[in-house]
């Protein structure tokens, strides 16, 4: 089809939010690709066990909710990639069809693909791809390497201490040292997860020890964060690049912290035209946009786009803050480099709609990889003749 | 392939029966859309089969037909095999015996390919004959029951005609005229001739007020409702192209529609002013009513937006403060009609302020949501030029960030589709700023519309409603008004 882009959407994977990410890649990503019109949109789903697929079929939610799934992803056949100038997709059979990709729409949650496994590459194929870069991802995905980087930008964290699953296990009196210097009620996290996976608010030492032990089951290194009281929990959706960003809504949370069941599994009581209920993540749960005073809200826009420039964001992220209802204190919290569903639902009453999301992003993406080919990563030097 | 497979489904039986019942079993319209579905696997998305005893009866008709025909089938296939096996066989020479099994071969592999068209063709027999033999009589025994029942009703009787815009004016009357009378009036399925008898049947003889909607679908039908209804107040809402194939000619319709004006005196007959055609065939004596007034009763300050539509109605020293819910400027002109026929009815300023702010949108007559940020407006029922015009009037003076139009064309324009669509392009060039059209024979004229009127919008084309009303979600965002108008049909589709 001439003129077409040719736009991988590559999600699933190993990870924990591996589901979460089928839908993220189905809604918005892939829908509003499609009635975009001038792409040619690619499906490639990554299994749990690390194998890819590719089938126009996993555009439809109802492909990875049959019961045979594993033997649909047996008849499909794996398929082969090739990574030396740009990302080729082999289909299996026996006319083995190459599709070259234009540009990948990463959409895989957690490990090996927000992590920045995946960026890294596609760095090396030479290929354009929406979202963070590697480096902006790595400390996204690490709760410590964000609390470190924000601060050394002068954005506020709460105290926090950490500590790994193997000082947890061998060096017992220094991690307990470390959690003395928090008074409970304290958050205690996997440093390594998203969507709110393994989060546990502990009021206790027995709920504290409980929560250590929940966190390690799924990461090897955990946070600890001192419970802001009167907590107000916000978030805001942010696209752009190093030169110009722009906020979504800020958006608060109505129920307790942003949760993992009422984030994903809550329906919310929207009403579609004719009177039926909206299913799905991110709706519902949350006020949309956050009523704080005035000059709270623009604060919380303006730390936001400072979060994004201190990690070296591009494409779009989601900044999570926690504020003192008393003080009226903002601490940056978490960043998400990829948002579930995009947030498109935000971006939607902030007056982008999902196709002008998707479209954007992607232009992002290739405004990125023009300015990178302009910079050279080799050079001669006689280093060789030394030996 | 699967166009043709779909037709040996066993599901392409009750398809059959499905499209009867959604033709309202009128043979003619029947065969035009067996004639025009190439995939019967798309028919039955949108609506199913509604289980009835006729129903149930023309299913079991339809099972019979198609075990007639295969049982034919097998019983030639017998005798071919006994012809084979039989000593008559010796008879034959070889030629003679390929040649009987080629014909044998091609015969019966025409006959099963024409099974299904058999199936859907043969049943229009019986079903045409169960309507002259059987229906035709019950519906005259219906009808001169009805008539007795109507000759000797006290009420006042109401009759509406028009192309468009009866079912809202008829609500209008019901709700403003029940705050101080006992009002009946005919609902959405019955408004045909054995429709409006069922609904005079139900009558318990106490009601003040009888509305009577006239659903013209063959020239000379409106007559057959005067006679029925004996109206003592006409009121015609207007003539334009709808329903056009079946009349043939925009006169051919206000003929027939303009019945009404020989059943009523004329100084109770109201006409819509607003309507170009109707205006100029108002008799003398005859009213006009419209968003300036009616009568003695004159219309200030109107206002309409998403919250409703207000104005002011005077007469003399009475004063009405009208507010209602209802949208758009158009609805103005029904609205002080239901004014004044309420005070000829001796209702009191403050019964007709509440029954005109108990007015409010009707389904799917452009009929507001909210969502996301987005207002919705489904005019999905509204189904004529009349229609088009008013939704776009009222979203063009909403001043939206952007407006969203979305629609598949109007159905049964006849010779005039290719004008009336145009036209429908050129109106939407000055308030759309994106049109999602669904493929069909009416929708290129739109686009043609548009691209005469020099549209500087976008413009998006779906292949099928699911697709398009899919997509509006993904397209659409704070801030838009999107306009739903006029959703056809399946058997339109």
């Amino acid at each position: 089809m001439a003129g077409m882009k040719t736009v991988a959407v590559i999600f699933g994977g190993r990870s924990a939010e591996h589901d979460i990410s089928i839908i993220t890649a189905i809604t918005p990503i892939m829908k509003a690709l499609h009635a975009a019109s001038g792409y040619k949109v690619l499906p490639i789903y990554i299994a749990k066990d690390g194998s890819w697929y590719m089938s126009k079929q996993f555009q439809k939610i109802q492909s990875f909710q049959r019961s045979d799934f594993n033997e649909f992803l047996k008849k499909l056949g794996k398929v082969r990639l090739l990574f030396d100038s740009g990302l080729k997709i082999i289909e299996p059979g026996i006319r083995q069809k190459t599709h070259a990709v234009d540009v990948v729409f990463p959409a895989m949650h957690g490990t090996y693909g927000e992590d920045g496994s995946l960026m890294g590459l596609l760095r090396m194929s030479g290929t354009p791809f929406v979202g963070c870069d590697m480096a902006a991802s790595a400390v996204a995905m690490d709760k410590v390497f964000t609390k470190q980087v924000t601060e050394a930008a002068g954005l506020p964290s709460v105290p926090y201490v950490w500590f790994t699953a193997s000082e947890w296990q061998h060096k017992r009196a220094d991690a307990e040292n470390k959690l003395k210097q928090l008074k409970l009620p304290v958050f205690v996290k996997p440093v390594h997860l998203g969507s709110s996976i393994a989060v546990s608010h502990a009021k206790s030492r027995t709920e504290l020890l409980n929560a250590i032990e929940v966190a390690l089951h799924y990461d090897d290194k955990v946070i600890v964060e001192k419970s802001v009281e009167d907590l107000i929990e916000v978030t805001v959706p942010v696209m752009g690049d190093e030169d110009s960003q722009r906020v979504a809504l800020v958006e608060r949370s109505l129920g307790g912290f942003f949760s993992f069941d009422e984030k994903y599994l809550k329906g919310g009581g929207k009403k579609k035209l004719g009177g039926g209920k909206t299913k799905g993540a991110n709706s519902g749960y949350s006020e949309l946009p956050a009523k704080l005073p005035k000059q709270l809200y623009a604060q919380i826009e303006e730390m936001t786009k400072q979060t994004f420039r201190a990690i070296g964001g591009s494409g779009i992220m989601r900044v999570d803050f926690l504020i003192n209802a008393k003080t009226k204190k903002p601490y940056v919290n978490e960043i998400n480099t990829l948002p579930g569903s995009l947030y498109h639902h935000n971006w939607k009453a902030a007056g982008v709609s999902a196709v002008e999301l998707v479209t954007n992003l992607v232009e992002i993406a290739e405004k990125r990889y023009a300015k990178q080919k302009d910079l050279t990563f080799s050079f001669k030097s006689s280093f060789l003749q030394q030996f | 392939m699967k166009p043709l497979f779909s037709r040996f489904r066993p599901s392409y039986i009750t398809k059959l029966a499905y499209m009867l019942q959604a033709s309202e079993y009128r043979v003619l319209d029947y065969l035009s859309w067996v004639e025009r579905v190439h995939d019967f696997s798309k028919i039955g998305r949108r609506q199913q089969l509604i289980a009835t005893k006729r129903t149930q009866l023309l299913l079991t008709l339809l099972w019979m037909i198609t075990a007639a025909l295969l049982g034919m089938l097998l019983v030639y296939v017998i005798v071919i095999f006994q012809l084979f096996s039989s000593d008559l066989r010796q008879s034959l020479s070889q030629s003679d015996m390929r040649s009987l099994l080629s014909a044998s071969v091609i015969i019966i592999t025409f006959y099963i390919t024409t099974l299904p068209w058999a199936i859907a063709y043969i049943v229009v027999v019986p079903v045409f004959l169960g309507r002259v033999l059987l229906f035709k009589p019950y519906e005259w025994l219906v009808v001169a029951q009805a008539k007795r029942i109507v000759k000797n009703h006290p009420a006042m009787k109401i009759a509406i005609a028009g192309s468009f815009g009866k079912t809202t004016l008829k609500e209008i009357l019901k709700t403003v005229l029940s705050e101080g009378k006992i009002v009946a009036a005919t609902t959405a399925n019955f408004n045909t001739l054995i429709g409006i008898s069922r609904f005079v049947k139900t009558l318990t003889g106490k009601e003040d007020v009888l509305i009577f909607e006239f659903g013209e679908y063959r020239p000379g039908d409106v007559k057959q409702f005067c006679k029925l209804t004996r109206p003592d107040v006409g009121i015609i809402t207007g003539v334009n192209e709808a329903h056009l194939s079946q009349f043939k000619s925009v006169q051919s319709t206000a003929q027939n529609i303009f019945t009404l004006a020989k059943y009523v005196k004329p100084s109770r007959l109201y006409i819509n002013e607003e309507n170009e055609l109707a205006r100029k065939l108002k008799p003398r004596g005859a009213q006009l009513y419209s968003r300036r007034g009616v009568g003695g009763w004159k219309v200030s300050q109107s206002v309409s937006d998403l919250r409703g539509t207000r104005f002011t109605a005077q007469q003399k020293s009475k004063r009405i403060a009208a507010r209602s819910k209802l949208l758009g400027i158009h609805n103005i002109g029904p609205l002080i009609l239901a004014i004044d026929l309420a005070d000829k009815f001796k209702l009191g300023s403050g019964q007709i302020e509440k029954g005109i702010a108990a007015t409010k949108p009707f389904e799917h007559r452009l009929q507001p949501y909210s969502k996301d940020r987005i207002t919705i407006l489904d005019d999905t029922y509204n189904g004529n030029p009349a229609g088009v015009t008013a939704g776009l009037e009222f979203v063009r003076q909403l001043k939206a960030k952007r407006v969203v139009y979305v629609t598949p064309g109007l159905v049964e324009m006849g010779e005039q589709n290719q004008a009336v669509h145009e036209a429908i392009g050129h109106q939407l060039a000055k308030v759309a700023d994106v049109v999602m059209l669904i493929k069909n024979i009416s929708t290129p004229h739109i686009e043609a519309g548009l691209k005469q009127a020099n549209f500087k919008g976008k413009l998006l084309w779906f292949e099928n409603p699911t697709e398009c009303y899919e997509s509006l979600e993904l397209f659409t965002k704070s801030g838009d008004v999107v306009l739903l108008q006029n959703d056809w049909p399946e058997h339109y589709l």
